[in-house]
């Protein structure tokens, strides 16, 4: 194959694009320089043909008189790299001139004849200096001319010089303390001390349609900023809000590129319907990937919790929002980053502890069969004799199948005292059909996993002046998987720009694009055999992954690759998973996906007068990508596949826009009654277009299209899924004096998944808050802030499935002619679940905002859930979707922040949330409760897709997915698992229960939820004169998880067999270990291992999510190369976690699966540096 | 002046904007909502009708847990329960294993017990749904062709349910409440849902009543219809179905019907102008058993057309993956091993053609061997049969298998499911006809009876043999044990034995010495009616309707210890030691 090839061209484009990103950089920078220095020399030159040279050099424009210039002489100048303030002044000296700059005009006027004299006249150099309030100086503060792009920076000793005309205002900003105006009259030399704001960056917060301040705000809300943002490595935004912000829990089924996390907020909000948030970006609804928005372009990601926050969002804001906020340019004049990473990925997969020695394993596999032979009255020496030759054999139909031993000729390959022959050597040669082959076992995590390399350049330009804000970036991340066919590109650009056209009129507009391209590899379902990962976990350690001659050397084939070995074929059978070897199918087939995002928004706002303002929105995503999927000729060789290989082509097309109305009225009365009201319009599309075709009987293997493929099919398909919806609103704050807070949203929305006539619903919401430290009388010092709130709402949930409120019927092939036949029953009142939020809390600053933190209450309630009802089957349908069904989610959250040291050198902050939420069923349609257990009626919900594999029970007053499985009663004096039965008299009622050995006759439990009790995360940052580390973790408690991968290691084979065995098999129950609570270790036991409480695990964990370690270069090192800022760091994600048992994974999924057969997770550390300009 | 201008654009824009309102959707996808479909218009109208054959060869509820199941798989899992119908090869592939080894036929998960019930009503919605939607005194014959069709397909399913549901007592189950005469629920275009929630099983008697009032209705409204496809019915088949249905009522003694099936079976045979299948028809390796219109037997049938692709590849009930054992895409298919009970084809006279639809234990060569026996007619290849049918892939029993290579993959292509598995299935051939002539006539005239079965016979005869059964036929009795045995030899695999083996209480004979059966736990041996014949109705209609509940449930037939042999090893040993009798 070519993979080399490929390989090369990949690392050749990278570079290509790195010297691409540099020259990007440099050409800005180049740019830049020529605007805002120039050079000139003249000799003797009138002033006019100065200013015309100046004119063609710059973009400014000289505006004048000609009576003003006609009497001035030449003059000369040698000027080179000034700035154009000190051209003019030097030209002011030799002529009696003055110049007034505005925007980009210059207007030339005679000195004395201006009305008065133009601060330009008199403009000087400033000096200062800028510290704390510990008088330490502050490097890199930011000191320019209000209004104008003239600019310094203050050097290592906090020292600037800046020239400035009088009466200019100066600026002074740092990133952490409040920005200082001064209005420079007659000094020259300035100490200004900045006052250190520790909330700056929360001050304001993000919510919808809209900003406001945080004090302001009667709603619960999460913010997770840029700092945080950008220390992670993570693709995908969405799983940095991991144990950052409470109430929100991520769970992660696969490590796969490009898989989505789960994002639930405050609990599960339904049983039937989707429980995902709503995401808005940069205030448009976005049905897009998430993935396909750089991390690093964004500002803030807000997670918008109670109805206060949300209610505005209507039949969508159910489930949470979370409003993605991209970065903007800062008035510091133009900024440029660069920031380039390089690292490793490799597996983070803490297997389970399994056996791994070879002859360990076939000591083990012994055991249970000279078990079997005692019990069934064989004497010691002959259950030795069959026990010992059934497992060596590779023909026995009782053994692994593989001997992968050489035992001298005549000898026991297992002794009698159960141990492997010493003179046993390991490695076995064998002839079949004439070829003589080579068994050793082979690593198949160590052979079929791999380091993959990452790379992440990032280029960011921009900047602000008071009419004009930019932000734009460009970035490429190429991520290698961790085993062969694992792969994914990105390249993402965006440009973010708004403009003040006139003084009552502001346009921007904000174009994200995203190009991508996944390689994928199959993963599996529970139980699931063909993929590499179920492999890794499932195989014993005997197995060779390749095909050896008898001269130990991989065998190759005719198209000259290595030969895999697949469990069959070549004389011997492996018993698990025969005619499969997934790190085979993964080198040659192909699963890809490539595509590109586009969003692009505009807006414009209309100041109609000082109190009214008009904001009218537009956006639009269109997210398309090419999959493919190749079975490969080559590869189908080697499978059961007679079609010469085959090509699957889907496209899909996901377009949706928005279009927003929002009219603004504010206004303060007697300077206490302050009112903001907005009245708005939204209205939402989404078409989702899809398209796929399938072809068998490959030309060549290289060629991937259809058109390189003979053979059709009948399964061309495609398809169109359409939603809009609609929403009129209004909301209303009010605040008092600052100290009393209130607001009210009402917003009447329409859904197309509803009929007509029940399409319209009204949502609304009431909050309060109480400054209460802005009281007169309030006089706790030690508590600088102390805010009292409370909110009261409903949200509805849209997100229910297509056409429940119409009987369905499917198009069919009935002879060659269209037939309609009857699908699903409909339910024309079908409506919106509806959630009423109830929100209550405090927020607190303590000690001069050293601490600040937050206690929220809340109380959810998801009425008119949906449930499919059943019917009697005769009547020719079996269910419909109804409303009916409650269920509530309450908890607390407490968030607490602290800066725990501060001060020139060093740096220590820290951060800590938990949540708790309780879920709890509230009621169910009657005909839903079939079952009563313990008093509540309910019903038994299996997983469908892990065919009965799990089995909750859904019932009246407890929490969802409360395991309904047998409990385990131990070990009984044979050796044998038990579990409890109920004893029933005659009329049926319980009134006992005992232990039985027949798993059938189990009867089945409550056994505890799933969910947890509390989860959230804890975070720390510390800095050291240039250096600082931080650390990010999250966890959960409480929760019970099914451990799946354990239970089927544990189990004894049953008949020939080639999995693994967890070492706990080792302790397992014999006549001289009968303390032990693990069942006896017998070949051709079915039950022992049955599902039961024995493998629910505590779903606890603790997770170090991230880790970031730099060092940030001093300024006077970086100054001679005209550096701003150069940080080196070191990032580790998903570095590290405990659980209840190695190997064991509850963090994949809220319901209390562990999946062994998913992509596992994958540890990325990367280098990486980043520059400032 | 500057204010006018702002306000004139911001209304402007706004304006502009506020025209995007919330839009009506409509499925863009094989999916239609109802009020996209016009109760008047003439392609809607079609569509509907269309959907009755379109259903039999696919129905699917995956709400319900249903699988794609054509109509002729359903006839499969029912034969399952029978004497002929035997798993010879490995057991953990068959999709049927429910009814094969009667083994919780009434479980809650997955469980294939219950498609009876759900796909026959499912069905019968959409009968009534046409016949609720029709305009009744409608002239048009188009239209009265449609009611016709609705009214036959509606009187067969409830034949059709009628006899799986019916309680008939056996000496193995007794229910706690008296069932007998008790049939299913009757369900029509006039129950509401509310009804249907409260809906006792009615008589077979009322069901009956209104099988024979649908039936008048059909011969009245196809009088002058001509078909455009054997997939629908026409007066033939409406009197075909009268056959059955007097023959049914006559063998639970009501006065008159044997004459009267008598009557309407020769009618059938008359108007449908068919005749027996001939030996090459029988024998096509391209066109045998799945081509409606390459012979002239068939009065009905299903059918599936290549582009149908779900009909013809998905599902584990496509009929070629069940019944091939040519066929090579899926394991689920041949590897399972559809085989004729040991004993009944060694009952099959040699002269009897219909013998070379088994392959016989001489087929499978050992090592060396070669093969001069009979020359059987395959669409793929001897080699290809001996690779497939092997002891590695499951077959315990060979070479004594006996596997099936009756129905042939569809246009003789036994490699691409989507050729091979459209294929067209028999509902109602003209040779049931005469069987059922031949049966009713015994009652009244044994003497015109074995005329009659003689002329059917004569035409499953290979040159030089002759077929008479006269002689060892001389009384009722006898008559019936060998118009049986041939009518089980004819149909197999076709669905009609198990009728004839619950209305006739033929009993279940699978537990025998040498039986080629893979699994013991397909083995029976019972006299009269086998308790698992009588399903019992799923769960959710016991819950759902309270007319029915436990109590007026069949008793769940679910056998754990009613096989005759204990386990495999009995049976292995058995193969050898076979002795014909």
């Amino acid at each position: 194959m070519n993979n080399y090839q490929t390989d090369s061209f990949e690392s050749r484009k990278s570079i290509r694009l790195l010297t691409f990103l540099m020259l990007l950089f440099c050409l800005s920078f180049f740019t830049l320089q020529a605007q805002n220095t120039l050079s000139i020399q003249s000799k003797n030159e009138p002033v006019e043909a100065i200013f015309k040279r100046i004119s063609q050099t710059t973009k400014y424009k000289f505006f004048y008189d000609e009576s003003v210039v006609k009497d001035v002489p030449s003059i000369s100048l040698k000027l080179s790299n000034v700035e154009l303030p000190d051209v003019l002044e030097e030209i002011a000296k030799h002529a009696n001139l003055s110049f007034d700059i505005s925007d980009l005009t210059v207007t030339v006027s005679k000195t004395g004849k201006t009305v008065s004299a133009s601060p330009q006249q008199t403009s000087g150099m400033i000096k200062g200096k800028v510290t704390d309030k510990n008088n330490e100086p502050i490097v890199g503060a930011s000191v320019i001319q209000k209004g104008t792009t003239n600019g310094v920076s203050t050097d290592v000793n906090g020292e600037f010089n800046i020239r400035m005309p009088k009466s200019a205002i100066l600026q002074v900003t740092y990133i952490g303390y409040i920005t200082q105006e001064i209005i420079i009259e007659n000094q020259t030399s300035l100490t200004i001390t900045l006052e250190e704001d520790t909330k700056l960056l929360d001050e304001v917060v993000v919510i919808a349609f809209g900003t406001m301040k945080k004090e302001a705000f009667t709603g619960s809300a999460g913010v997770l900023n840029t700092d945080n943002i950008i220390k992670s490595q993570q693709d995908n935004a969405a799983q940095i809000l991991a144990g950052r912000v409470s109430g929100v829990q991520i769970n992660n089924a696969s490590g796969q590129f490009g898989e989505s996390p789960q994002i639930i907020i405050r609990g599960v909000g339904s049983i039937s319907s989707d429980i995902a948030p709503l995401i808005v970006v940069d205030g448009m609804p976005f049905d897009g990937d998430l993935a396909t928005i750089n991390p690093a372009d964004i500002e803030s990601m807000t997670v918008l919790k109670d109805a206060a926050s949300n209610a505005l969002y209507g039949a969508r804001g159910a489930n949470g929002v979370i409003m993605v906020t991209t970065k903007k340019g800062k008035m510091s004049g133009a900024n440029i980053t660069l920031d380039a990473k390089w690292g490793v990925n490799q597996s983070a997969l803490k297997t389970y502890d399994y056996i791994k020695d070879p002859k360990q394993y076939y000591e083990v596999y012994y055991k249970a069969l000279y078990n079997k032979n005692i019990s069934d009255g064989l004497s010691p020496t002959e259950a030795h004799k069959q026990a010992t030759y059934d497992v060596s054999s590779q023909t026995s139909g009782k053994g692994p199948g593989y001997m992968v031993y050489t035992v001298p000729e005549g000898q026991d390959f297992i002794g009698a005292d159960g141990r492997v022959n010493p003179a046993a050597t390991l490695g076995n040669k064998y002839s079949y059909n004439g070829q003589d082959y080579w068994l050793q076992p082979d690593d198949w995590e160590k052979e079929a996993l791999r380091n993959g390399f990452r790379q992440e350049y990032l280029a960011t330009i921009a900047g602000a002046n008071e009419m004009i804000n930019y932000y734009s970036s460009l970035g490429y991340l190429q991520n290698e998987g961790i085993t062969n066919g694992s792969k994914m590109e990105r390249i993402t650009g965006r440009l973010k720009a708004d403009y003040q056209a006139k003084k009552w009129l502001k346009v921007g507009a904000n174009v994200g694009y995203t190009k991508y391209d996944y390689d994928k590899v199959s993963e599996g379902v529970i139980g699931s055999t063909g993929n590499l990962w179920s492999f890794i976990h499932g195989i014993g350690p005997i197995y060779p992954l390749y095909l050896r001659d008898g001269n130990k050397n991989i065998m190759i084939d005719n198209w000259g690759q290595q030969m895999y070995d697949f469990g069959t074929g070549h004389g011997v059978t492996r018993p698990s998973y025969a005619g499969s070897n997934p790190a085979f199918f993964n080198k040659y087939n192909v699963s890809n996906t490539d595509g590109n995002s586009l969003t692009a928004s505009l807006f414009t706002d209309v100041r109609l007068s000082e109190k009214f303002k008009l904001t009218v929105n537009a956006s639009i995503l269109n997210d398309e990508y090419r999959g493919t999927s190749v079975s490969s000729p080559y590869a189908e060789t080697y499978s059961t596949s007679q079609n010469n290989g085959s090509v699957g082509k889907s496209h899909s097309r996901r377009q949706t826009y928005n279009t927003q109305q929002l009219l603004n009225y504010t206004e303060t009365f007697a300077n206490r009654h302050n009112l903001n009201v907005l009245l708005g319009h939204e209205y939402y599309n989404y078409q989702f277009k899809y398209l796929y075709a399938f072809k068998t009987n490959m030309a060549f293997e290289d060629n991937h299209e259809l058109n390189g493929a003979l053979n059709n099919s009948t399964s061309e398909s495609s398809y169109v899924s359409k939603y809009n919806n609609e929403g009129y609103f209004s909301r209303a704050m009010y605040d008092y004096d600052g100290r009393y807070h209130f607001s009210g949203s009402f917003r009447r929305d329409a859904s197309s998944r509803f009929s007509n006539d029940k399409r319209w619903g009204n949502f609304w919401s009431f909050g309060g808050a109480w400054i209460i430290n802005k009281e007169e009388w309030y006089n706790i010092g030690w508590m600088n802030e102390f805010k009292f709130k409370a909110s009261i709402g409903s949200q509805g949930n849209d997100n229910i499935g297509d056409y429940l409120y119409s009987d369905q019927y499917n198009i069919t092939n009935s002879g060659g002619k269209p037939a309609f036949t009857f699908k699903q029953k409909g339910q024309k009142d079908i409506t919106w679940e509806t959630n009423t939020n109830i929100n209550t809390g405090v927020e607190f600053a303590l000690f001069d905002n050293r601490i600040s933190g937050s206690v929220d209450y809340f109380y959810r309630k998801t009425s008119d859930m949906l449930f499919s009802v059943t019917t009697p089957p005769s009547i020719g349908y079996t269910s419909y979707y109804m409303n009916v069904g409650d269920m509530r989610n309450s908890g607390l959250e407490f968030e607490f922040n602290t800066v725990i040291f501060r001060n020139k050198n060093f740096y220590w902050d820290f951060n800590f949330n938990i949540s708790h939420v309780k879920n709890k069923v509230l009621t169910l349609p009657e005909d839903k409760k079939t079952v009563l257990i313990d008093g509540r009626g309910g019903y038994t919900y299996d997983d469908n897709s892990f065919v009965s594999k799990y089995k909750f029970f859904i019932g009246e007053g407890l929490p969802l997915y409360t395991w309904y499985i047998p409990q385990y009663a131990g070990v009984n004096e044979e050796g044998l698992s038990t579990w409890y039965k109920n004893v029933k008299d005659e009329s049926g009622k319980i009134t006992g229960r005992e232990t039985t050995t027949t798993y059938s006759q189990a009867d089945s439990y409550l056994c505890g939820t799933a969910l947890p009790d509390f989860f959230g995360g804890f975070g720390t940052t510390l800095t050291f004169k240039g250096f600082d580390l931080s650390l990010n973790l999250n966890y959960q408690i409480g929760g019970r998880a099914y451990d799946r991968q354990y239970a089927s290691s544990m189990a004894a084979p049953q008949s020939e067999f080639g999995g693994n065995f967890h070492k706990d098999v080792l302790n397992a129950w014999t006549p001289e270990n009968k303390g032990s609570n693990i069942p006896r270790f017998q070949f051709g036991d079915t039950y022992q291992t049955s599902r039961s409480d024995r493998f629910l695990e505590s779903a606890s964990f603790l997770n170090l999510q991230n880790l970031n370690f730099g060092y940030t270069f001093s300024k006077q090192l970086l100054n001679q190369f005209d550096i701003d800022g150069l940080r080196l760091y070191i990032s580790c994600e998903n570095v590290a976690y405990i659980s209840a048992r190695r190997g064991f994974d509850p963090r994949q999924s809220i319901m209390g699966y562990s999946v062994a057969e998913s992509y596992t997770p994958i540890r990325t550390i990367s280098f990486g540096l980043n520059i400032r300009f | 002046m500057k204010k006018i201008k702002i306000f004139s654009i911001s209304t402007l824009v706004t304006c502009l904007a506020m025209f995007s309102c919330i839009q009506d959707t409509n499925p863009e996808t094989d999916v239609i909502i109802d009020k996209q479909i016009d109760g008047n218009s003439p392609e809607a109208m079609a569509a509907l009708v269309n959907a009755i054959p379109g259903m039999m060869v696919a129905y699917e509820n995956t709400d319900a847990g249903i699988e794609v199941v054509s109509y002729g798989g359903l006839q499969v899992m029912l034969e399952m329960m029978t004497t002929d119908m035997v798993i010879s090869g490995y057991n953990g592939f068959d999709t049927t294993g429910a009814f094969a080894a009667a083994q919780s036929l009434n479980g809650k998960l997955n469980n294939r017990g219950k498609y009876p019930f759900f796909v026959y009503f499912g069905y019968i919605k959409a009968v009534n749904d046409i016949i609720k939607l029709i305009d009744k005194n409608s002239t048009d014959p188009v239209i009265r062709g449609y009611r016709g069709i609705a009214y036959t397909f509606r009187a067969l399913y409830y034949m059709d349910l009628c006899a799986i549901y019916e309680f008939k007592e056996n000496d193995y189950l007794k229910p706690t409440q008296n069932l007998k005469g008790l049939g299913v629920p009757i369900v029509t275009e006039s129950t509401t849902e509310n009804e249907a929630k409260n809906n006792p099983r009615a008589t077979v008697e009322k069901v009956y009543e209104l099988i024979f009032s649908d039936l008048a209705i059909a011969e009245e409204m196809l009088k002058d219809y001509k078909r455009t496809s054997k997939d629908l019915p026409n007066l033939a088949v409406v009197y075909g179905l009268y056959a059955r249905a007097y023959l049914n009522r006559a063998s639970d003694n009501v006065p008159g019907a044997y004459a009267k099936a008598a009557e309407y079976a020769r009618k059938a045979i008359n108007e449908s102008g068919c005749v027996p299948l001939s030996k090459d028809q029988w024998e096509d390796p391209i066109n045998g058993f799945n081509n409606m219109n390459t012979q002239n037997s068939w009065m009905l049938a299903t059918s599936i057309s290549p582009d149908n692709r779900k009909a013809a590849t998905e599902g584990s009930f496509n009929f070629t993956m069940l019944l091939s054992s040519e066929q090579s895409w899926t394991v689920y298919g041949w590897r399972v091993g559809r085989s004729l009970s040991r004993k009944t084809y060694d009952a099959i006279s040699e002269g009897d053609f219909r013998k070379y639809s088994w392959l016989d234990h001489t087929f499978f060569l050992e090592e060396g061997n070669d093969y001069s026996g009979y020359q059987y007619k395959v669409c793929s290849s001897f080699a290809h049969l001996r690779k497939q049918i092997t002891k590695a892939n499951g077959f315990n029993a060979w070479p004594n298998v006996y596997v099936s290579i009756k129905f042939r993959p569809g246009s003789g292509n036994y490699t691409t499911s989507s050729v091979g598995g459209a294929t067209d299935y028999p509902m109602m051939r003209v040779e049931e006809m005469y069987f059922i002539e031949a049966e009713a006539t015994a009652h009244i005239n044994l003497g015109s009876a074995q005329n009659i079965l003689n002329e059917l016979m004569s035409h499953r005869m290979i040159e030089s043999y002759t077929y008479d059964c006269t002689a060892k036929t001389q009384d009722l009795n006898s008559f019936m044990d060998e118009l049986i045995l041939q009518k089980r030899i004819e149909f197999w695999g076709e669905g009609r034995n198990y009728y004839d083996a619950k209305r006739l209480a033929l009993g279940l004979h699978r537990g025998y010495t040498g039986i080629n059966s893979s699994s013991y736990k397909n083995t029976f041996n019972i006299n009269g009616i086998a308790p698992q014949w009588t399903l019992p109705f799923p769960t959710a209609e016991e819950e759902g309707n309270v007319g029915i509940g436990k109590t007026f449930d069949n008793p769940d037939p679910s056998s754990t210890g009613r096989w005759w042999a204990k386990d495999d090893d009995q049976l292995k040993e058995g193969y050898g030691k076979y002795v014909k009798n």
